[in-house]
């Protein structure tokens, strides 16, 4: 376990600013505010339930409740509401991607790795995992499942923005004071600021690491995927970071980055997802949604 | 009249020598420009409409901007 | 592989809440309020994606004793993702009253023939020759697509047309942005290219031709004396063309600047030229004795063929800390007619909160072209082009005004303003005889009244 820096209080502009690291990615709560202690409190809340959710469905940590469950594999093992729901919205996940996103397709970790270099894996390797990949595989009734041996649950897609809308939920019990919430640019806000003004933020919709855009937010949340530089580069095809799970291999022609705005920050990054696993049609796929985007290729 | 001509220039000249380090801001301290009204193309109906009055009743049109649209008014 | 195309909003909607334990969606409202907003500081802000916005406006323009303009104009603009937009503008302008026809004033009463060559007008002692044939009315549409081009690279495309019962106008225009430095900077590229045809009522007059034309002690007795000469251009008006043409190519080479987070700066170079004809057909020049003064006759006006108008345009906008707006701006312009002007433009904007008060003072300023001559002196040598068109000599105008307007929340933006303009065009110095007596030039007032509607769908 890497060691964390401490979090701490800082003033940006007229808004104070509480920062943590969790999830591998430096997190922020901004809070329109000038009540130091409010935003202390506001800002502990918070960090408290990221890192709650980071402990409990952590790939990483032994103590973690999916470590547990891997190591229960082959036999049924009972889950308690929190994890059954997201168990929910994974399957709901897959059934709207016809399959190509799949809490099981962890596993491909280990015959792919994004470094920019031109390493990818024999299809023999890739064909191998792919046997224990396929939701289908798992049994799965709404509280108990069952896991085939040397299969894996991974909730790394859409973890972060989980945690990041609880724990708005708990920000906004905590304080009537309009806060917003970005963990490593997953995004979410409880409305405007005080005046009725927008909060304004930098994002990075090309992907090139660098906020290059600012978008003002009223209400709901921002996620943006975008691939950096986790990709690989092979006779001058670019393999991107997107996997489809039906082949563990990486969607062709996926967009390089992609922003989303929606109502909660779950349902943005969801639909920044759906659309790289879209590959060519990613365009065509969130102007079908209608929701505000935007698309670097 | 003359010296603020000047300096304007100078200032756009300078910006444009492959941007000062020191002139500009970044993405996110926007908030100020970001208004409506600091935008330089902020309410273009007006401006439509002031620049058809003076072209009619001036010799000389343009310079801000593109409109639309030619009339028989000279 | 392709996912299969269907709408799975409301089924991710659904999930979503599930997930997160919510009875109904956070979103009261039917669209997310997010609003997107484009870096560049040269672009419009923009609306949402899936948005329209509507802007309407109607402007009164209103001389004294001359002419009055109606103007009512309706945009509206649509917002597509990835800053995609399209808009189309309406136009129409309906003017009436009378213009001076470039004629100079006389001691004795004078009649005029229309340019149309249907009647003719009689005007009293002193009074400069005002002509009112031109109530017309103009119908423009315009419309416009912008969307990105590339990484830091926008443009925009746009087509007019323009019509009034004897001129047509046909055009197409694009632009193009280029940002850097972290979009502080943006240079603009415009070029636009237009193709005009008027056919007005009486036909193209020929250049420097004599109109009928008469004078006399007293209404009666001038327009006796012009019926007994009438007829006496029909010559003339039978060789005349019935329509005629010209094209306009104009360029903008632009760089806009943000020097911090309150100010930025613009810089345009601007080049215009014009071929065909350029002259106004219902224009004359007064002939006039060499001793006494008093108008023998006039001619058609005639311009050159061709025009070159190049102009330095600089602008700086500043947000002050108490969120007022100065805008400032001056423009040079200089053309290859001999013309040079100056304009100077300030508007200061006070915001109250939801109410904004937006004083405007605007300074223009030109020296005559190099064709322009009041009046021309009989017996002397015709020249190949001249004018007597105020609005070529050298003239200042003043513009005063006050704009007050308040944001309504959802019900958008509405604005009034109120201006007063003032033409005061230079008296010739020479006018011999008796015409020394009279002021050929007067100056030219205005009020302009204008109602703005700005909302958002």
């Amino acid at each position: 376990m890497p060691v964390r820096a401490k979090p701490e209080l800082a003033r940006a502009g007229d808004l104070l600013v509480w920062r943590f690291e969790a999830m591998a990615s430096p997190c922020e709560v901004l809070i329109d505010s000038a009540d130091v202690n409010e935003a202390r409190a506001v800002g502990r809340s918070v960090a408290e339930e990221v890192w709650r959710i980071e402990r409990k469905f952590s790939r990483y940590r032994d103590d973690s409740l999916l470590a547990e469950l891997h190591g229960c594999a082959g036999r049924p093992f009972e889950v308690d509401a929190e994890t059954a729901r997201l168990f929910d919205y994974g399957q709901e996940l897959h059934a709207l991607s016809d399959g190509a996103f799949d809490l099981t397709s962890g596993v491909l970790r280990r015959a792919w790795t994004f470094d920019g270099s031109e390493r990818i894996p024999e299809r023999e390797a890739v064909s191998a995992l792919q046997a224990l990949i396929g939701w289908s595989k798992v049994s799965w009734n709404g509280r108990v499942i069952e896991l085939p041996i040397g299969m894996q649950i991974d909730l790394g897609g859409i973890g972060k923005e989980y945690a990041a809308d609880r724990a708005l939920l708990r920000a906004r019990r905590r304080s009537n004071s309009p806060v917003l919430i970005n963990l490593g640019g997953d995004l979410c806000c409880s409305g405007p600021r005080r005046g009725r003004r927008p909060w304004q933020i930098g994002v990075d919709t090309e992907g090139h690491g660098q906020a290059c855009r600012m978008v003002l937010l009223n209400s709901g949340a921002l996620a943006t995927s975008g691939d950096a530089n986790r990709y690989l580069m092979r006779d001058g095809v670019r393999y991107s970071h997107v996997l489809d799970a039906r082949t563990g291999w990486p969607v062709s022609a996926s967009a390089h980055a992609v922003t989303v705005a929606a109502p909660s920050c779950i349902e943005a990054g969801s639909l920044a997802t759906l659309a790289l696993l879209n590959g060519a049609a990613a365009e065509r796929f969130l102007a079908h949604e209608r929701v505000p985007h935007w698309i670097t290729r | 009249m003359k010296n603020l001509f000047l300096s304007a220039l100078a200032l756009a000249v300078l910006g444009a020598l492959g941007g000062c380090a020191s002139l500009g801001v970044e993405p996110w301290q926007r908030d100020v420009l970001a208004r409506d009204e600091m935008s330089l193309g902020y309410d273009p109906v007006t401006a439509g409409l002031d620049d058809h009055i003076y072209f009619s009743k001036e010799a000389s049109s343009g310079g801000r901007g593109f409109g639309g649209g030619g009339c028989g008014c000279n | 592989m392709q996912l299969k195309q269907r709408r799975i909003g409301k089924r991710l909607r659904k999930a979503s809440q599930r997930l997160l334990e919510q009875k109904r969606g956070p979103a009261p409202t039917g669209t997310l309020a997010i609003a997107g907003v484009m870096a560049a500081p040269a672009a419009m802000a923009a609306a949402q994606p899936g948005e329209w916005e509507l802007n309407s406006a109607i402007l009164i323009y209103s001389e004294t004793d001359r002419v009055t303009a109606i103007e009512p104009v309706f945009q509206a603009s649509r917002y597509f993702d990835n800053d995609r937009i399209f808009s189309a503008k309406l136009v129409v302008d309906a003017l009436t009253g009378a213009s001076a026809s470039g004629a100079v004033p006389a001691q004795t009463f004078q009649t005029f023939s229309r340019p149309s060559g249907r009647g003719a007008y009689t005007v009293g002692p002193g009074d400069v020759p005002l002509d009112d044939t031109f109530h017309d009315t103009r119908v423009a549409l315009s419309s416009t697509w912008s969307q990105p081009l590339g990484t830091n690279l926008s443009g925009s495309f746009g087509l007019n047309v323009s019509k009034e019962y004897d001129y047509l106008s046909i055009g197409g225009s694009s632009v193009l942005n280029w940002d850097f430095n972290k979009k502080n900077t943006t240079l603009t590229l415009g070029l636009g290219y237009a193709q005009d045809q008027i056919s007005p009522e009486g036909d193209i007059p020929t250049a420097l031709a004599y109109q009928s034309y008469a004078s006399g002690s007293d209404a009666e007795q001038s327009q006796s004396n012009y019926a007994a000469q009438e007829g006496s251009d029909n010559a003339e008006r039978a060789l005349r063309d019935g329509s005629d043409s010209k094209a306009v190519a104009d360029v903008l080479v632009g760089l806009t600047q943000v020097i911090d987070r309150r100010s930025l700066v613009q810089l345009n170079y601007s080049l215009s030229l014009s071929d065909g004809y350029l002259t106004d057909p219902f224009k004359v020049v007064s002939v006039v004795d060499a001793s006494d003064g008093t108008p023998q006759g006039q001619i058609y006006e005639h311009r050159p063929d061709s025009r070159l108008k190049q102009s330095l345009f600089v602008r700086g906008k500043r947000a002050l800390e108490n969120d007022d707006v100065v805008d400032l701006s001056y423009r040079y312009l200089f053309d290859d007619w001999g013309l040079r002007s100056h304009t100077v433009d300030v508007r200061y904007r006070w915001g109250l909160g939801e109410w904004f008060v937006q004083p405007h003072v605007r300074y223009y300023q030109q020296s005559a072209t190099d064709f322009y001559q009041a009046f021309l002196i009989d017996g002397q040598p015709l020249p190949e082009d001249v004018s007597a068109d105020y609005r070529l000599g050298d003239m200042q105008a003043f513009t005063a005004g006050v704009e007050v307007g308040r944001s309504a929340g959802a019900w958008g933006q509405w604005r009034v303003a109120l201006e007063y303009y003032r033409q005061t065009p230079d008296e010739p110095s020479d006018k011999p005889g008796a015409l020394a007596a009279l002021e050929v030039a007067p100056a030219v007032e205005a009020v302009m009244v204008r109602f703005n509607y700005d909302f958002k769908l």
